[in-house]
C-alpha cells in the first residue's frame, strides 16, 4: 500500500460526492436524509440559502480534499526524486491575500443573500389592513412552553388573547392553511425552544420574555413540534402536534373547542 | 519575564488537578474494564414490584407494640399472593379475565395489558411492541404504581400513588372510581400546572393499553394495602398458606374448591385443620377483599357520573347578565360557600395552608408522627415514603385549572369536591349558587386584585 | 351466602348499583323467616380501664383564625379521643360490634327497621363532632350539622366510603352510604385539624357504643351463639380486654350466648390501661 495517504484523501472527495448525489436526490439509503418539502414559502427561502451553502461548502471540499490528494500523488517520497530533500520557506503574500480574500467575498455575499430571509422571517411581522390601515397581525394563538410540554391557547368568542374566555389546548396547535399565523411565544418556566422543522421555524422561548413568530402554511399537513433545547432532562419530550386544515374545518375545529366540555381532537 | 512566571505559578495547581483527574479516570476505566472482565456485560434484572412497606410500617405502628415487626414471612406471603393474581411487571396477570370470552374483559383488557408492561420494546417501523408504562409513566409514577419513581422526589406535586385508588379530576363522586373517559382526558391533556404532561401524540389503541394498566396497578396496590391491614388479626397464622397451591395459581385453586363444594360426593376425605384454614382465607381474600373491594369499585363507574346541567350563558363575559352573575358567586364565594377560609379573602390561595392530601395524610396520621419534624418520620421516608408537605389551596387568579378550566370541569369540581384533598363538596349549594361560583372563579384571574371582599351583612354582600 | 367469584363478579359489574338497596330491601323484609319469632334477647356490659391513663390534653387549637367559636366556656377543648369516667373508670366510645363469620347472617329483629328510618345526626359544636362516636347503618340518612357561627367540612374517610361536604355556619347537609365497611373510619374536618371523630357504617344493625360511663346495650339479638368484637380508635380491636367467665380469643373475640326473652351481662369487663396508645 504504497500510495495508501493519497487513495485515503482521494476517497473523501469521491465518497463526498457519491453521497451528496444520493441524498440529493433521495436514493437508498439516505431517502430521508433531507428535510422534506417546506410547508411554508419563508421556508423555501432558507432552503434557497442552505443549498447554496451546501454546494459552496461542497465544491470548496471537493477542491481541497482533491489538492492535498495530488499533491501526496505526486510527490511520494518514494518515486518522486529519491533522497531529494524538501526545501522550506515562509511567507507568501500573494497567497495569503488570495486566501483571505475569496472567503472574505465569499461571507459579505452570503450576508447579503441571506438578509432577505431574515426579514422575511425574523423581522417583518405580517401585517393586516384594519379599517384602512395597516397593523401588525394579532397573535392567533399563544404558546406558552412548560417543563414539558406546550400549551396552547385561542381567543374565546372575544377574538382577543389573555382573557377569561381563552380556549385551552395542550400539545395539538391547528391552524389554517394559507394565511398569516402568528404565534405569541412564552415559557412558564425555563429557556425553550420551539421548532417545527417543516416550516424551517426555530426560535427560542425565553422566560419573562414575549415573542412573536409567524409563517404562512402553504398546504395542510400534520407536522411535529419539537423542543430543540439542549440542556435538561425533558425537553426531548415536548412533542406536540401541529395540524394545518382548510380554514372551514380550522373554524369548526374552533367552535368545538369553545362548546365541547373536554377539548376535542 | 515576570508574567511568564506568574502563569507558570497559576496554572501549577491546575496540572496537579489534571493528574488527579487522570488518576481517577484511570482508576474509573480500571474499574470498568474489571467489572467487564468479571462480571460480563449481563442484562440488568427484570424490575419488580415493590412491596407496600410503608403500609406494613404503618400497620405496625398502629397494632404492635413499639419496635416491633410483622414476621417476615408475610413479606413473602403477601408477593405470593399478589404474584399469583396479578402476575409480575415482565407477565401481568388479571383474576379471571385472562383468556375469557365475557364481558368482564372490558373492565380490564388483558391484551392491553400485556401491551403496556414489560419491557420497553419497538418494532422496525417504531411502534410499541411492549412496555408502554415504562416509556411514558413509570420513571415519575414508579414501576408498581406507587408514585415514587426516580424523579418523583424532585416534582412538586408528587407523582400520583395509584395504590390508594384515589383519583382527582373526574366526573363521578368521592370514592367512586373514574370512567375510562375520564382518565383518557388526564392523559390527552395532562395536568395544568403539574408535572404530568400531555400525551395527546400517542395514538388511541395506546391511551386506551396505559388506562387499562393503570386500573390494574391500583386494584393490585388495593389489594395489597387490604392484605397488609390483615396482618394485625393472624397473629400467627398464615395469611396464605401457599403450600396448598403447588402451581401457585391461587384463582384455579379457588375454580376447584367452588367447584367441589358443589358436586355432591359424599366420599371426600376430611380436610386437616390446616387446609381447612388455608380455604377459608382463599375464599375470604378473593371473594370478600378482591371481589367486594377494589373489584367491585372499579366494576361500573359510568353508573355513579354525575350529571352535568347546561351551563348558563351568563357565564361568557360578554353576556349582559355576566357581572350580575358574578357579583352573585363573589357572595357565594365569602358567605355560603365558605371558599375564602382556605383559598384566602384575596382568593390566591393564601387561605388555611397546613393541611396535608389523604396520600401524606395516609400515613403521618400514625402516632407521634410530625410532618413538620423530620426525626419523627424518618422511619417512613426510610421505607419508600416521600418527604410530607403540605398541599396549598389553588391561586384562583391564575387562569391555572388542573382538571380542566372549561365551566362543566369546574362545577364538578365544586359539587363534589376533589377526591384526596381537603377541598370539600359543595354540598349545601344550590345548582345556581354553583354556576354563579364558577363565573366568579373564572373571571377571577382578569379582575382588578383590589376588587376583593363586599361588605357583608347577614352573609349577603352590599353594594359599596 | 354461597358465592362463586366468576359469576358474582359479573352480576356486579351490571347490576351492582342497584342491587345493593334491592338485597337491603330483601333481607329486612323476612326477619322472621331466618329466626322463629320472639326468640330474641339482649346484650349489656360495661367496658371499664384498669389503671390510669394519662390526663387528656387540650386541642391543639393555636392561635388560629377560628380560635374564638372554638372555645368551650372561654377555655379551649381538652381531647376526646379517650374519655375515662373518673367515677366507675367507663371507657366512653368503645364500638361493639357482632363479629360474623360468613354464611352465618343473623335474623334482624323488626324494630331496627324503624330504627333506621331515623336519621344519624352528627353535630359540630364549638368545633368538635358530637357526637364523638357515630354508628350509621347504610341506607340510612346521616344528617350532618354545624352549629357553630364558623364554617366546617365533614370529612368522612373510610375504608371503602368517603364523603367531604363543605358545611357554612349554621346549616346542615345530608349523606347516604351505598357500602359497608369492615371497621370504623374517620371523620376530620380540614378545615381545623384537631377535629376528629370515628364513625362506623354497617348494613348489619347489632353495633353498639359505649356510652359515658363505659356501658352499653344491643337489644333484640336473636337467640343463639354469637360473637362480638370491640373496637376504640386508641386501642384498635380491644384483644386484651378481660371479661369475667368468657373466654377472648386472640383477635379479640369473645362468644355470648344470647337466651331468648333474657339479657345476658357481661359484666365490668377490664382493658389494661397501656393498652391505650
Amino acid at each position: 500500500m504504497n500510495r495508501f495517504w493519497s487513495i485515503l484523501f482521494f476517497s473523501v472527495p469521491i465518497l463526498a460526492i457519491v453521497t451528496f448525489l444520493l441524498t440529493q436526490f433521495a436514493i437508498w439509503p439516505f431517502e430521508e436524509v433531507w428535510f422534506g418539502d417546506s410547508f411554508s414559502d419563508a421556508g423555501k427561502t432558507i432552503d434557497g440559502i442552505f443549498n447554496g451553502i451546501h454546494l459552496l461548502s461542497a465544491a470548496i471540499l471537493l477542491g481541497t480534499v482533491l489538492t492535498i490528494g495530488l499533491i501526496i500523488w505526486k510527490f511520494d517520497h518514494r518515486r518522486y526524486e529519491p533522497n531529494s530533500k524538501a526545501t522550506y520557506f515562509s511567507h507568501n503574500t500573494k497567497l495569503e491575500l488570495i486566501w483571505t480574500a475569496i472567503p472574505a467575498v465569499i461571507l459579505v455575499a452570503l450576508a447579503f443573500v441571506q438578509m432577505n430571509a431574515w426579514s422575511e422571517n425574523k423581522m417583518d411581522r405580517p401585517m393586516t389592513n384594519v379599517n384602512g390601515t395597516m397593523v401588525e397581525t394579532p397573535p392567533t394563538v399563544l404558546v406558552k412552553a412548560k417543563q414539558f410540554g406546550w400549551e396552547f391557547y385561542y381567543p374565546g368568542a372575544d377574538g382577543i388573547l389573555e382573557t377569561e374566555d381563552d380556549l385551552y389546548i395542550e400539545n395539538l396547535m391547528v391552524v389554517p392553511e394559507q394565511t398569516d399565523i402568528v404565534m405569541q411565544l412564552e415559557s412558564r418556566d425555563v429557556i425553550h425552544s420551539f421548532f417545527v422543522s417543516d416550516l424551517r421555524l426555530k426560535q427560542d422561548v425565553v422566560p419573562g420574555m414575549v415573542q412573536f413568530a409567524w409563517f404562512n402554511a402553504n398546504r395542510t399537513g400534520d407536522l411535529q413540534i419539537l423542543c430543540t433545547e439542549l440542556c435538561g432532562w425533558g425537553h426531548y419530550k415536548m412533542s406536540a402536534k401541529l395540524r394545518i386544515v382548510p380554514q372551514a374545518e380550522y373554524d369548526q375545529w374552533l367552535a368545538d373547542l369553545q362548546s365541547e366540555y373536554y377539548p376535542s381532537e | 519575564m515576570l508574567a511568564e512566571n506568574r502563569s507558570v505559578r497559576f496554572s501549577f495547581p491546575n496540572v496537579i488537578q489534571l493528574v488527579k483527574l487522570n488518576t481517577s479516570v484511570f482508576v474509573l476505566a480500571l474499574c470498568l474494564a474489571l467489572c467487564l472482565a468479571f462480571g460480563g456485560c449481563e442484562k440488568s434484572p427484570a424490575p419488580k414490584f415493590r412491596l407496600n412497606e410503608v403500609e406494613i410500617l404503618k400497620q405496625e405502628k398502629a397494632s404492635l407494640p413499639q419496635d416491633e415487626h410483622f414476621a417476615e414471612s408475610y413479606d413473602e406471603e403477601i408477593n405470593a399472593v399478589l404474584t399469583s393474581l396479578f402476575g409480575t411487571p415482565e407477565s401481568p396477570k388479571f383474576p379471571y379475565l385472562e383468556g375469557d370470552e365475557d364481558e368482564a374483559h372490558e373492565f380490564v383488557n388483558f391484551d392491553d395489558l400485556k401491551w403496556a408492561a414489560g419491557r420497553v420494546h419497538s418494532d422496525r417501523e417504531g411502534r410499541p411492541i411492549s412496555g408502554l408504562y415504562r416509556e411514558h409513566c413509570s420513571h415519575c409514577h414508579g414501576i408498581t404504581g406507587d408514585g415514587a419513581g426516580p424523579t418523583a422526589a424532585f416534582l412538586n406535586p408528587y407523582p400520583r400513588d395509584f395504590r390508594l385508588s384515589k383519583f382527582k379530576f373526574k366526573s363521578t363522586p368521592l370514592r367512586r372510581s373514574p370512567t375510562d373517559h375520564d382518565m383518557e382526558m388526564i392523559l390527552r391533556n395532562g395536568i395544568p400546572g403539574t408535572a404530568m404532561p400531555s400525551f395527546r401524540t400517542l395514538p388511541d389503541d395506546e391511551i386506551k393499553a396505559l388506562i387499562h394498566y393503570v386500573k390494574y396497578l391500583t386494584i393490585r396496590g388495593q389489594l395489597e394495602r387490604m392484605l397488609i391491614s390483615e396482618l394485625s388479626s393472624l397473629e400467627g397464622e398464615p395469611l396464605m398458606d401457599m403450600s396448598f397451591v403447588p402451581d401457585g395459581d391461587l384463582v384455579a385453586a379457588l375454580v376447584k374448591l367452588e367447584a367441589d363444594e358443589d358436586s355432591d360426593d359424599e366420599e371426600e376425605v376430611e380436610p386437616t385443620e390446616e387446609q381447612e384454614a388455608f380455604e377459608e382465607q382463599l375464599d375470604y381474600v378473593l371473594n370478600e377483599l378482591l371481589l367486594e373491594g377494589p373489584l367491585t369499585r372499579w366494576s361500573d363507574p359510568e353508573d355513579s357520573v354525575t350529571e352535568i346541567p347546561e351551563v348558563p350563558e351568563a357565564i361568557a363575559a360578554s353576556h349582559p347578565d355576566h357581572a350580575a352573575l358574578v357579583d352573585k358567586g363573589r357572595e357565594v364565594f365569602f358567605a355560603k360557600g365558605n371558599c375564602a377560609q382556605c383559598h384566602g379573602e384575596t382568593a390566591m390561595g393564601d387561605g388555611q395552608t397546613a393541611s396535608y392530601d389523604d396520600w401524606t395524610n395516609d400515613w403521618i396520621k400514625s402516632a407521634g408522627v410530625d410532618p413538620t419534624d423530620k426525626k419523627t418520620y424518618k422511619d417512613f421516608t426510610d421505607a419508600g415514603a416521600l418527604k410530607p408537605r403540605a398541599i396549598r389551596p389553588r391561586n384562583l387568579r391564575l387562569p391555572v385549572y388542573r382538571g380542566g378550566g372549561q365551566p362543566q370541569n369546574l362545577y364538578l369540581r365544586i359539587l363534589n369536591g376533589i377526591e384526596g384533598t381537603p377541598m370539600p363538596a359543595g354540598a349545601t349549594l344550590t345548582e345556581e349558587e354553583i354556576w354563579a361560583l364558577v363565573a366568579y372563579v373564572k373571571w377571577l384571574p382578569y379582575e382588578h386584585a383590589d376588587k376583593v371582599k363586599p361588605k357583608m351583612v347577614n352573609n349577603k354582600a352590599i353594594a359599596r | 351466602m354461597k358465592s362463586n367469584f366468576t359469576l358474582a363478579l359479573l352480576l356486579a359489574a351490571i347490576i351492582l348499583p342497584q342491587s345493593l338497596t334491592a338485597q337491603e330491601a330483601a333481607t329486612e323484609s323476612k326477619p322472621a323467616a331466618a329466626a322463629d319469632q320472639g326468640e330474641w334477647g339482649h346484650l349489656t356490659g360495661t367496658v371499664t380501664v384498669d389503671g390510669d391513663v394519662a390526663a387528656a390534653k387540650e386541642e391543639a387549637v393555636g392561635d388560629h383564625a377560628d380560635k374564638a367559636a372554638c372555645l368551650v366556656d372561654g377555655k379551649v377543648p381538652l381531647d376526646d379521643n379517650v374519655l375515662v369516667n373518673s367515677e366507675n373508670k367507663g371507657l366512653a366510645d368503645v364500638y361493639v360490634i357482632m363479629y360474623l363469620k360468613k354464611k352465618k347472617d343473623p335474623a334482624i329483629h323488626p324494630s331496627y327497621l324503624a330504627k333506621k328510618a331515623e336519621p344519624v345526626v352528627l353535630d359540630n359544636v364549638n368545633c368538635r363532632f358530637v357526637p364523638h362516636a357515630t354508628f350509621v347503618r347504610t341506607g340510612q340518612k346521616l344528617i350532618l350539622k354545624n352549629s357553630d357561627a364558623v364554617g366546617h367540612n365533614c370529612h368522612i374517610t373510610t375504608f371503602n366510603n368517603e364523603h367531604n361536604p363543605n358545611i357554612p355556619a349554621n346549616s346542615e347537609t345530608e349523606v347516604k352510604f351505598d357500602t359497608e365497611d369492615s371497621r370504623p373510619g374517620n371523620v376530620t374536618c380540614d378545615l381545623h385539624k384537631w377535629m376528629d371523630s370515628v364513625i362506623f357504617i354497617r348494613d348489619n344493625p347489632y353495633v353498639a357504643i359505649t356510652d359515658a360511663d363505659g356501658k352499653f346495650t344491643i337489644e333484640n339479638l336473636p337467640a343463639g351463639e354469637w360473637d362480638f368484637q370491640f373496637w376504640h380508635k386508641k386501642v384498635g380491636y380491644l384483644k386484651k380486654l378481660s371479661i369475667e367467665n368468657q373466654k377472648v380469643s386472640k383477635k379479640g373475640v369473645t362468644t355470648v350466648t344470647i337466651a331468648a326473652g333474657e339479657t345476658a351481662d357481661l359484666g365490668t369487663m377490664k382493658l389494661p390501661a397501656k393498652a391505650i396508645k
